[in-house]
């Protein structure tokens, strides 16, 4: 092995790590800390449609931070069109196309936590919606109750592109289901979920639905929030803020009203 | 399951009398063979993980749960037909009243036991009991499954007891109805509660598990009569088949008004999802199978049992068996319209779940040869314990027992 | 669909959100899926209450590391994002954005596949060990040897071609010098220590915006990214921010969210142009049209900024009938002073009057003229018409109107009308222009329009404004010449074109192109024989080297094409120095783990075969290593003035640039002339782009007299001499996707898992008919070129008459074909080379000049 020419340090041995949380530089730790939170906090999310671009980075990050296997992803950006990035057309040839990302929405009345035969998935007091593996028997009753399809199995033994895997997390034992954990295991350290650090369009805001001087709230009160199926009553703590209206330039010799484009 | 009888007969005497000798070596092997494929393919699985089958993330239940629904409803016949008959004052069936226990019970051990395969985890499958989540119709139906195998098992022992006391079997038959039904309502419930999926999210769902329930245990319990009395000496009975052959009709009637009555409802006023699902069967993926099972499953018996040669044991029986395949595709048709069809089926779908199949947007689902192998063992093992029930709790009370 | 009906569809999706709310008309799912304002705040405590609590007792823990390290992602992107690199035992097990600009704007930078970045570290295809070719090249057969015996072999060869060739005979390629100064930079003070040539990217890659050179003196000149926000009316034409530019791109929501307006221009319905006010789906290739036309009604709308005009660009200089040439004071009869000056027409004087050249603007009193003719006596006695610069830009725009325009854009011209009122009006407005404008043969055109509108309307240095080309991160942003060159010696730089296709009969007598053509070809940092264009014409070239050395750490097509494949490092595994054109911070890359197999960084490669080659030189300049290769170049001042290793160690440092950083600020503030000094270049040299000292508009250099391009005009596709559009009536167009920068990230698992892996060939579903081709059928995209074959994807997206396969797709994605280079032009425009200075004024590659047809294979 060529060592290192330009004097960096080897190896840590093994036995001699530290939090990752700890090991952050001070700004970025700063950056990554939650902005308020009361004292029973209820963790909450918005995603702003109109600044997601569709970029998968938060899926990406959410596959590394909780070492998700290949072929499972437990968060997801889904087209809101056509094919996956390909517009829809409506019947006046207008196309459209957005972005939606979709992960665990993590219901105050989760229908995966009422059928789960052993209380495998629970609700936490911050309000998430987990997973205890050592509970879990396989059976994916919880995946046919999720609305949202946002649960996935671990049909065999977890594949990586990395020799020793990635990942912040342990993986989950073959023949259990997993999905989204709020990253859990971050915010016991303050520290907002990864897909909200890495989002590169800031389009997802973390937080305290019981702090009224957090961001999220601050959102969701001047935003008009959207819920994602709520006519099932599931109740889901993320929101989306919807895409913006347009303000086009119109041209003036166009009869808008007679090419039937008019609404 | 045995039952011990003062009159027992060493344990091949009554078919193997019968001078079938060499059908009942087949039947043996057949039955051996069959368990022993399945035991391996589930020894197989189990250590490979559920990667080994066809199912997805998008297709999350499969053949092992449409056999799970096709054998609680099979189960029906048994103990509805016993006790029915019992409160109604009829003594037309007692003479095959222990051939459908007999079923029943064939019918609801080997139901549970098709949980098992589907377990990612059935090692853990005992946290089910230890540590029950009341609110999980999963739960529910374990609790109930298992009632109604303790009753199925009282029955048949006071079925076998000489002479059979009337008194117990009324108990038991006004304990063991509403059961039956429960356990129809629960497994449909399994179903019906999902907000999730909106073909199985119909209050119409327990009365439709019910209706079909009646006609493929009334169905099985045809089928296997039939067999037994070719090849044994016990004999149905023409009347019990005229009556067996009323109820056939008079059941699917039930379920195709409310399978009528479901579908219509669904398209022509139905919330636009549910409608989805149902165009699948309608016109969709799905359709060859609904199409099949309304002409071959339904209309063909049906017209069968009501000509003239529907009166014929053989004919009778054809019928029962294109009902129980009709039941079998209705299984298939109400799981998948529902799973083909997610909620949330923006591109690029739901991730498949293992490498090299990270999204699979149209989902197809093909059983794999574990998952078929699985199947088999179950059904030896439906057979198995069919055969020693007729063995051990049919055939020896016979001559004993109630007759026409 | 014919293209006036295109039109329409265009002009309704500009309509299509006025009224009703966005998303109830929109099919977010197939059904209604998002259902309107819920109240989701105060619901739920009933939820926890329920919560089952003796199960609560599961938790998940992180798992500890051995640390995080601080480094910059650095591929050919321009993103320039700071990454932490979590490390446990040993290896990179997640990468993320380190959020620690200063500035929190540029907080977090980073996309999906910077994030996924560990996964090229550990690839399959990663390069462990130096590679022998024991098979035919291409074979893909290789041995494993030691560094001993790779080094040995490539030094002996090097040196026999060196020495019987000459040392210029061999070609040192390597991509974007700007991010990494260190390691890119040794190929250059390589190529000086031995006399080699080292090659160009920025024009090579099409990226040279040569209406910038042409128009303003400076290699490239861009707004910092996050200027955008300050804008309140964005014209984005041929540019994607939201799927090539990730880290950049919430700036134009951050514009939008202060009330600006989002004006896009694009062929294709692409995702930004999902997000924007107006979509204007023009026919590729007329963007110069388009921008004609928009200069055209603001100048006859009478809403030009003359004033500025006058002040900062050649407009009233005065430009001589007789021979296309401007007027100087020498040719003027009376004068004798300073030659170079260049005049005016003095209304007030009604005469002819030198403007100063060390200075902008007019001299007070002096009314310059701007349209007219004038008859000036020279000093030979002949009488010749003069008028100002700006009448013959008047004259040309007279032909773009809208409504004329409109045949060749295929643009509606109220609508062109009402965006050139509202870029006009909604001041600060910025142009930002990328490389589907910029990569075409007359991308020079097009450039100079849209360089017009902004001139035309002051919007030249202002935050919020500006015209800016976002394409290559070209930027060398601090003094490197001691690290880049060996002593007195410099590397000899042949525009890579040259290399690629031998030299044109145009070419400059500054191109130092070997005498004896090339031999030998070292390749690092790059992809070469997949992402340079024509590359059927590259291997021809390639089949007449004797040695071709490619470093890499992933087994490209072009490393399995080499004799000898050494395994580089990656960006986590050394230390080098960078910077981006995007945002003003100065970074280092640290590593975070140790090299990987056998790799090794290129400075030690280039010190290992200089002390083999030339043990007196590598005494003399390679006693070295990267923190003196980084001290070097903090030292020497400049933007760079202050900061020490030290500081860099800590985080990224801002450069002495103004904030927020906008080109041209000295000039239109202080009036001092064009052009700003573009690094590394001396200033001299770029100077002589633009010898008025001011923004041109009109060229007087013969070239451009020649072909008829004194002022900017509009100039049909150049392929249709190559593929005449009879054979290849579609037009390929070769766009950035999402999913890689350039190659790289190509076999990246996480990008496949997402993308699929199939190439998608985009066409119009019209087109698409007319073929009998269907989604998902696979097909040929063939021209007199080249041909790949792969997946057509039918979308009502794509532009009829066009078709698109995004570029840097790897040649085991295709069914068959090298890339979809394979079918794209190496043609050189003679007007890029009428100057010489490399990657600043040099053949710029037209990418999108391509013409093709597309069948069922």
């Amino acid at each position: 092995m060529p060592e290192l020419d330009n004097g960096h340090p080897a190896d840590d041995p093994a036995g001699d790590q530290v939090s990752p949380v700890e090991a952050l530089p001070a700004a970025s730790r700063a950056y990554g800390t939650i902005d308020v939170r009361s004292e029973h906090p209820r963790w909450g999310m918005a995603v702003d449609l109109e600044r997601c671009i569709g970029c998968w980075t938060c899926a990406v990050i959410c596959k590394s931070e909780n070492a998700v296997p290949l072929g499972m992803w437990w968060n997801r950006i889904l087209t809101a069109g056509a094919a996956i990035d390909t517009p829809a057309t409506d019947e006046h040839g207008r196309m459209d196309l957005h972005w939606l990302p979709l992960a665990c929405q993590h219901c105050d009345d989760a229908p995966c936590e009422k059928v789960c035969p052993t209380s495998a998935t629970w609700i936490n007091a911050e309000g998430l919606v987990l997973v205890n593996q050592d509970d879990c028997i396989g059976c994916r009753y919880c995946m046919a109750a999720c609305p949202y399809g946002v649960r996935v199995f671990n049909w065999g033994d977890a594949e990586y592109p990395l020799p020793e895997g990635t990942g912040m997390v342990a993986p989950r034992p073959v023949g259990s289901v997993e999905k989204c954990t709020m990253c859990v295991h971050r915010l016991a350290d303050e520290q907002v979920p990864s897909c909200v650090w890495s989002c590169p369009a800031q389009a997802r805001i973390f937080g305290d639905l019981n702090a009224a001087d957090s961001r999220l709230v601050q959102m969701l009160d001047s935003r008009n929030p959207s819920i994602l199926l709520e006519e099932k009553g599931t109740r889901p703590k993320v929101s989306y803020l919807e895409p913006r209206r347009r303000r086009p330039l119109l041209d003036e010799t166009a009869d808008y009203l007679n090419d039937g484009e008019d609404q | 399951m045995t039952v011990q009888t003062p009159t027992l007969e060493p344990a091949v005497g009554p078919l193997a009398a019968v001078s079938h000798p060499r059908a009942w070596t087949v039947w043996i092997t057949v039955l051996a063979v069959g368990l022993l494929i399945g035991f391996g393919s589930f020894i197989y699985q189990w250590t490979n993980g559920l990667a080994v089958t066809g199912l997805s993330n998008t297709i999350t239940w499969g053949l092992y749960i449409v056999a799970f629904m096709f054998l609680v409803g099979v189960s029906a016949g048994g103990l509805i037909v016993v006790a029915g008959a019992e409160l109604a004052g009829s003594h037309r069936f007692e003479h095959i009243n222990r051939l459908a226990v007999v079923c029943s019970v064939a019918a609801v051990a080997t139901a549970a036991g098709t949980i098992l395969p589907d377990l990612g985890r059935p090692q853990r499958a005992w946290k089910m009991i230890l540590q029950p989540n009341l609110t999980s119709p999963l739960v529910w139906d374990m609790a109930v499954l298992t009632i109604y195998l303790v009753i199925g098992a009282i029955d048949l022992w006071i079925l076998t007891r000489v002479p059979v006391p009337r008194k117990a079997l009324r108990v038991m038959a006004i304990v063991s109805l509403p059961v039956a039904i429960l356990v129809h309502s629960v497994t449909a419930w399994i179903f019906g509660l999902l907000v999730a999926r909106p073909f199985w999210n119909t209050p119409l769902l327990a009365p439709l598990f019910i209706s079909s329930a009646l006609v493929s245990g009334t169905a099985l319990v045809v089928v296997t009569g039939h067999v037994v009395e070719r090849f044994t000496t016990f004999r149905v009975g023409q009347s019990v088949y005229a009556g067996l052959r009323r109820l056939l009709l008079w059941f699917v009637a039930a379920d195709v008004f409310l399978l009528f009555t479901e579908v219509m409802t669904t398209f022509v006023s139905g919330e636009p999802d549910h409608r989805d699902q149902l165009d699948i069967l309608l016109t969709g993926r799905l359709a060859p199978v609904f199409w099949g099972e309304i002409i071959l499953g339904v209309a063909v018996p049906v017209v069968v049992l009501l000509s003239r040669a529907g009166s014929r044991p053989a004919m009778l029986t054809v019928s029962s068996v294109l009902l129980l395949l009709g039941v079998f595709a209705k299984r298939v048709n109400i799981l998948f319209a529902a799973e083909f069809e997610p909620l949330v089926g923006l591109a690029p779908g739901i991730p498949g779940g293992r490498a090299g199949q990270p999204f699979r947007p149209d989902e197809v689902y093909i059983p794999t040869w574990v998952e078929s192998g699985v199947l088999i063992g179950m059904a030896a093992f439906f057979f198995t314990i069919l055969t020693i029930g007729v063995q051990r709790a049919v055939l020896p009370h016979h001559d004993g027992g109630v007759d026409e | 669909m014919s293209s006036a009906d295109t039109n329409d569809s265009a002009d309704t999706n500009d309509s299509a959100d006025t009224n009703g709310t966005p998303l109830s008309s929109t099919p977010l799912s197939r059904r209604a899926l998002i259902t309107g304002g819920a109240a989701v705040v105060g619901v739920g405590a009933a939820a926890v209450a329920l919560a089952n609590p003796q199960i609560g007792s599961a938790t998940v823990l992180s798992l500890p590391v051995d640390r995080v390290v601080r480094t910059t992602c650095s591929p050919n992107c321009t993103g320039g994002c700071g990454q932490l690199a979590f490390v446990r035992d040993g290896k990179v097990v997640k990468v993320q954005q380190a959020a620690d600009y200063p500035d929190e704007v540029y907080n977090p930078r980073g996309c999906m596949k910077g994030l996924s970045y560990h996964l090229q570290i550990y690839n399959k295809d990663r390069v462990l060990t130096p590679l022998i070719r024991t098979g035919e090249r291409g074979s893909g057969e290789f041995r494993e040897a030691t560094w001993e015996e790779a080094l040995d072999t490539i030094a002996e060869k090097m040196t026999t071609i060196g020495e019987q060739h000459g040392w210029d005979s061999i070609h040192v390629f390597g991509q974007v010098p700007g991010s990494g100064y260190v390691h890119k930079g040794a190929n250059y003070r390589a190529a000086a220590t031995l006399g080699m040539t080292h090659g160009t990217s920025f024009d090579l890659n099409g990226d040279l915006p040569m209406g910038m050179p042409i128009t303003f003196g400076v290699q490239n000149a861009e707004h910092e990214a996050k200027d955008w926000a300050n804008s309140r009316f964005l014209l984005l034409i041929g540019s994607n921010p939201l799927e090539t530019r990730i880290p950049d791109a919430h700036f134009l929501f951050d514009a939008v969210e202060r009330g600006a307006r989002l004006v896009v221009v694009d062929p294709t319905f692409s995702a930004t142009a999902a997000k924007a006010d107006n979509w204007l789906q023009i026919n590729p290739g007329t963007d110069a049209a388009f921008a004609l036309s928009l200069a055209q009604v603001i100048v006859g709308e009478g809403l030009a900024d003359l004033g500025f005009m006058r002040n900062y660009t050649d407009a009233p200089l005065l430009v001589r009938a007789d021979d296309g040439k401007r007027l100087r004071e020498a040719d003027v009869a009376g004068t004798t002073a300073d030659p170079n000056r260049f005049m005016v027409w003095d209304l007030a004087a009604g005469e002819a009057v030198p403007v100063p050249i060390d200075r902008l603007g007019i001299p007070d009193g002096v009314d310059a003229a701007l349209e007219g003719a004038f008859e000036v006596t020279l000093a030979n006695g002949l009488t010749v018409e003069v008028r100002p610069g700006f009448a013959h830009l008047v004259d040309e725009l007279a032909r773009w109107t809208p409504e004329a325009a409109e045949a060749i854009t295929g643009l509606r011209p109220g609508i062109v009308r009402a965006v050139a009122r509202g870029y006009a009006t909604e001041k600060p407005s910025a142009i930002i222009m990328g490389a589907g404008s910029n990569h075409w043969y007359h991308g020079d055109l097009q450039g100079r329009a849209l360089a017009l509108c902004a001139a035309l309307t002051g919007n030249i240095g202002k935050s919020g404004g500006g015209f800016s080309v976002y394409v290559g991160q070209y930027k060398v942003r601090v003094k490197w010449g001691p690290w880049v060159n060996a002593g007195e010696d410099k590397a000899k730089i042949v525009a890579s074109i040259y290399f690629l296709r031998g030299p044109t009969p145009d070419m400059h007598p500054d191109v130092p192109y070997p005498k004896a053509g090339y031999k030998g070809l070292f390749c690092t940092f790059a992809n070469m024989f997949v992402q340079a264009p024509d590359v059927n014409t590259l291997y021809r070239t390639l089949d007449a080297l004797d040695l071709i050395v490619v470093v890499d750490h992933q087994m490209t097509d072009t490393a399995n094409y080499a004799d000898v494949v050494l395994p580089a490092t990656t960006w986590y595994e050394k230390l080098d120095l960078t910077a981006t054109p995007l945002h003003p911070f100065l970074q280092l890359q640290q590593p975070a783990i140790e090299p990987v197999g056998e790799s090794q960084s290129e400075l030690w490669m280039w010190k290992e075969l200089i002390r083999r080659i030339d043990p007196a030189k590598f005494e003399q300049h390679w006693q070295v290593d990267e923190v003196d290769a980084i001290r070097m170049m903090l030292a020497e001042g400049g933007p760079a003035e202050g900061i020490s290793y030290e500081q860099l160690q800590q985080g990224p440092v801002r450069l002495n640039v103004a904030d927020p950083d906008i080109p041209f600020l000295a000039q239109i503030e202080n009036f001092q002339p064009f052009p700003p000094v573009s690094l590394p270049a001396p200033l001299e040299k770029t100077a002589a782009f633009v010898p008025t000292g001011r923004i041109e508009f009109y060229k007087d250099e013969d070239q451009f007299l020649a072909v008829g391009e004194q002022v900017p005009t509009y100039k049909p596709p150049f392929d249709d001499a190559a593929n005449p559009p009879a054979d290849y009536p579609l037009r390929l167009l070769t766009p950035h996707s999402k999913w890689r920068i350039h190659s790289s990230f190509g076999n990246n698992p996480w990008m496949e898992e997402i993308h699929g892996g199939k190439p998608p060939v985009l066409m119009h579903p019209d087109d698409a008919a007319a073929r009998n081709i269907e989604d998902g059928d696979l097909v040929e995209v063939i021209n007199s070129r080249g041909r790949v074959v792969a997946w057509a994807h039918i979308t009502d997206a794509a532009k009829v008459g066009s078709v698109t396969v995004h570029e840097g797709w790897w040649p085991r994605y295709f069914k068959a074909g090298k890339g979809v280079n394979e079918l794209t032009s190496s043609a050189v425009n003679p007007i890029h080379e009428v100057h010489y200075v490399p990657n600043m004024w040099a053949p710029s590659t037209g990418w999108k000049d391509c013409n093709c047809e597309v069948r069922r294979a």
